[in-house]
């Protein structure tokens, strides 16, 4: 054989070594948060009327995002927010879980942030969070005003 | 030559007519002889299948071809010693490329796992998750 095809069968080993150290070099381990969502209860009636979408954001060592279902079909707020359920591959450091509710104008008027919880891989870390009222400092009077100037 | 075998006929007593004739036709075939190369004994006697074994018949053309590949002495050609004209480079430079692309394809597959299911009535986001 010439010396062409021994360094293509060479090169053929070294490629085969490339991609298979590519894709088994590591398998990948999951760690799993479960977040409990809330809005404040105190939160008035007429205040949750004004609530037209929520979203669900991690921070730190991972980010993430997602739409929570807070407003039900009759455009109400509901009851209880579902329970999320997050994972990341990876494996160290803290993640961060933010409570978002935005009123019609898709803006923000309630938050919440969860504490620092650390990545446990192959963990379950039960964590929570609770949407309180933000004080916009509009000079928005309180509802029982009636808001009329 | 005559003039020997005039004097080899002075020196010997005089013999018949047709026995002087006769010696003077064996000298000329021998003259014949020594002045033609004698043929191969396989060339001469060519064989046929039927009564020729196997070997004897290889042991015939075998050497023959061999004997014109030792003799041929003209240089390959430069078409001849390029090996992009050889037909099994192309083949294995094909199995070569093809089976890298294909182990390459398989082992570039993602390697993680899917995450764990997602339990009913929860939102389930992150890594490995659809």
């Amino acid at each position: 054989m010439s010396s062409i095809l021994k360094k293509s069968v060479l090169g053929f080993a070294a490629a085969l070594a490339l991609f298979g150290g590519m894709g088994c070099g590591e398998e990948t381990t999951y760690s799993y948060f479960t977040i409990r969502l809330s809005l404040d209860p105190t939160l008035e009636p007429e205040f949750l009327n004004r609530v037209s979408a929520c979203a669900l954001e991690v921070t730190g060592s991972d980010e993430a995002q997602i739409t929570v279902p807070c407003v039900g079909s009759n455009g109400k707020v509901v009851p209880s927010l579902p329970p999320a359920d997050y994972s990341t591959s990876e494996t160290t450091g803290q993640l961060q879980f933010i409570l978002k509710v935005l009123d019609l104008n898709q803006k923000l008027i309630a938050e919440g942030k969860s504490p620092r919880y650390g990545i446990v891989p192959n963990g379950q870390t039960a964590a929570s969070v609770e949407a309180k009222k933000i004080d916009t400092g509009t000079g928005m009077k309180p509802a029982g005003d009636g808001g009329a100037r | 030559m005559s003039t020997q075998m005039v004097s080899a006929r002075a020196d010997e007593p005089a013999k018949p007519e047709a026995e002087a004739a006769a010696a003077d036709e064996t000298a000329t075939e021998a003259a014949a002889a020594e002045e033609t190369p004698a043929l191969p004994t396989e060339i001469a006697t060519p064989a046929t299948d039927d009564e020729t074994p196997t070997g004897l018949r290889r042991s015939l053309i075998a050497p023959t071809a061999q004997a014109d590949a030792e003799n041929s002495d003209e240089p390959e050609s430069e078409e001849d010693s390029n090996i992009f004209t050889k037909w099994w480079f192309w083949t294995a430079a094909a199995v070569v490329v093809g089976g890298t692309i294909a182990v390459g394809v398989l082992a570039s597959q993602p390697g993680e796992k899917q995450a764990r299911g997602c339990m009913p009535g929860y939102l389930c986001f992150g890594d490995g998750r659809e």
